[in-house]
């Protein structure tokens, strides 16, 4: 996809959202100007959104500076496609060690997360555990020293 | 209590052995950070923010503060350096500085930027304690009409100011501002945008959201286009610049001093447009502008001392009236509500000690800056060269910790990760992020002013022309804009006859 096919989607996401939000706003309710509902100043701010998007899609659509960006936009794109393995796999992570920190408790799942990023970043297998481990414990016990509470998880027999 | 007693108090609060601590961690982090590219303060005071929950309101604004104006100083090692800014506020400092650097005055360059930058931020501090007052008694009278208006002048310039499209600026503050809207309404208690979430209900929380689209954002970011770092090998000695250079910095850093704090003042980027500024102007009284880029002092002294100037001025709003000027001001206003204490005109009289206490600690954190940043330049030069694909899983890690330990909720993990992708995406598309988050600070203080005057004024929007301030700061939101305007159609109007 172009950088202004990208540039387009983004303007008509942002039409949408604005569109969706004064939907919403009118079933949380408007109420009037005397006495403002909690839907008006979302409502305001959705047709403001919408109001400001189509003038950029306006604008965008007569500028042929566009063009000339979009260009170079598509060469750059093209030269760092193969990082997007790299952030593909970071966000997934992310997304996995959110939903599974409670039930593994801190310190297993960040065991693993950390392994899989230093891994993905580029360390060998040594560095990577090696580092995942250090980093593991040394966290554990600052940040509970300064009062977070981390969730045991699978290890909450060793605490009992 | 007067200035003399208020300061006296200060130093009786920051000389207690837990806040000289936490004053020098604070100092110590921010150099960390402005050191690192790709942390900054706001990623690091959003780590941070939940580690202050067993410390004392005043302990806790004594470590941010000191990690904000930390990393103005620190952001400047890199660009001498290494060529590549740690901070914002310090990108015009690589243009000389770097240049000293290659013809062997790093550490002349190092000097003069801790030197200019301890000056600035003390001058900052003065000019802080005298003007916070008359502000704060004025701020008193302010109503809703008044904090509408100077919020939507706050966000225009910001908007205005902002580096890339206007109009996408403009996007990301509307965006923000809805935002801010999700949870249960403050009036009546209709839940809006919640989706049936429970963590939804209370809104989005500033910690996730930041750091998302600052924090994990940057990573995602430096994951696809990373850039080698190659450090300037140059031995670093001689960290007092010689007679000729002093000669050449002072009234460079006389005017950075007194041009950065107002400049500072101003909602948005103050620092980065002080140090812009003082280099330019510094070009423009130069004797020998010809030598500007290539490696003059006064390219450094300057901007150096103006964005440490701006650091502190931008403390003025935050304090005075409870409106943050920035985001790094924004996060010490959520630490300090945290707290259990509301920035504003009554501050000063309800919590002296913060008051004073952050302000004394502020001299002596500039002070402790001067001291880490000459004799330890080395070791910051070796933490520059930690290789990325070990911060980058630290960097995750230190955000993760941040957005969990906030509530030990995991939706706000998920949060965070959402808004670190939309983060991605909007750099990626060329849209700022910064009108964004701080419009989403300020959103629920204008939807309440707003809702206010509307009910105060039996529905007239007149309410808003009709108070002074309120009229005059709608005026000059006016101009900004019709300014802009002309300025977009101008360069339109320029650009037809090439295009053609």
């Amino acid at each position: 996809m172009k950088m202004k096919d990208n540039q387009v989607f983004a303007i008509f996401f942002w039409v949408g959202l604005g569109v969706f939000v004064m939907y919403s706003s009118c079933r949380f309710g408007l109420g009037s100007f005397r006495s403002p509902g909690p839907g008006l100043m979302p409502f305001l701010l959705g047709a403001l959104l919408c109001s400001v998007s189509l003038y950029f899609l306006a604008i965008s659509f007569f500028s042929k500076n566009a063009k000339k960006g979009a260009e170079s936009e598509t060469k750059e794109e093209g030269q760092s496609h193969a990082n997007i393995r790299k952030i593909m796999f970071a966000v997934v992570s992310l997304i996995v060690y959110a939903l599974v920190l409670e039930k593994l408790g801190y310190v297993v799942a960040t065991l693993f997360l950390l392994f899989g990023l230093f891994w993905a970043a580029g360390t060998t297998r040594l560095v990577a555990a090696i580092s995942s481990v250090g980093t593991v414990l040394l966290t554990y016990f600052l940040f509970s020293h300064l009062g977070v509470t981390f969730p045991q998880g699978i290890l909450k027999f060793i605490r009992a | 209590m007067d200035y003399i007693s208020g300061i006296l108090s200060g130093f009786q609060v920051v000389f207690q052995v837990s806040n000289l601590f936490y004053c020098f961690v604070g100092v110590f982090i921010g150099t960390l950070v402005g050191v690192l590219p790709g942390i900054g303060p706001v990623g690091a005071l959003s780590m941070l923010l939940p580690a202050t929950f067993g410390m004392s309101p005043v302990s806790a604004i004594i470590l941010f503060a000191g990690i904000y104006y930390g990393a103005a100083y620190g952001g400047s090692t890199t660009s001498i350096l290494v060529n590549i800014p740690g901070e914002a506020s310090s990108v015009v400092t690589c243009i000389d500085g770097y240049q000293m650097a290659r013809n062997g005055r790093a550490g002349a360059a190092l000097g003069i930027s801790a030197i200019g930058s301890f000056i600035g931020g003390t001058f900052s501090v003065v000019a802080l304690m005298f003007l916070v007052f008359p502000l704060a008694k004025a701020a008193v009278m302010f109503g809703p009409p008044e904090y509408f208006s100077l919020i939507c002048m706050s966000m225009t310039i910001v908007v205005y100011l902002a580096h890339g499209s206007l109009i996408k600026a403009i996007i990301m503050a509307i965006v923000g501002l809805i935002l801010s809207t999700v949870g249960l309404d403050f009036i009546t208690g209709v839940q809006r945008f919640t989706f049936g979430s429970d963590t939804l209900q209370d809104g989005l929380g500033l910690v996730p959201v930041a750091m998302g689209v600052f924090g994990i954002a940057e990573v995602l970011t430096n994951l696809r286009d990373h850039v080698e770092r190659t450090i300037f090998n140059t031995p670093i000695k001689n960290l007092l610049p010689n007679l000729e250079e002093w000669k050449r910095s002072v009234w460079p850093i006389v005017r950075g001093s007194v041009l950065g704090f107002p400049l500072g003042i101003l909602p948005g980027g103050g620092a980065i447009i002080a140090s812009f500024l003082s280099y330019g102007m510094e070009k423009r009284l130069s004797k020998h502008p010809e030598k500007f880029g290539k490696g003059a002092i006064e390219g450094v002294a300057g901007p150096e001392t103006a964005n440490n100037a701006g650091a502190g001025g931008a403390f003025v709003p935050l304090l005075a009236m409870g409106i943050p000027s920035n985001l790094v001001m924004a996060l010490l206003l959520g630490a300090l509500m945290i707290h259990g204490v509301t920035p504003g005109p009554r501050m000063i009289t309800q919590h002296p000690d913060i008051f004073w206490g952050v302000i004394a600690s502020m001299y002596l954190g500039n002070a402790m800056l001067v001291v880490l940043n000459l004799p330890l330049v080395g070791l910051w030069v070796k933490i520059l060269k930690i290789p990325y694909r070990i911060l980058m899983p630290l960097i995750l890690l230190f955000c993760l910790i941040g957005a969990y330990s906030l509530n030990n909720n995991v939706v706000e993990l998920i949060i965070m990760v959402v808004f670190g992708v939309v983060g991605y995406c909007l750099r990626r598309l060329g849209y700022e992020e910064a009108p964004m988050v701080l419009a989403f600070v300020l959103g629920p203080l204008l939807e309440r002013s707003f809702r206010q005057s509307l009910i105060m004024s039996d529905g007239s929007f007149m309410i808003f022309v009709q108070k002074p301030l309120s009229a005059i700061s709608l005026a000059i939101s006016a101009l900004l804009i019709i300014s802009s305007g002309f300025s977009y159609y101008k360069k339109t109007k320029e650009k037809i006859p090439i295009d053609d």
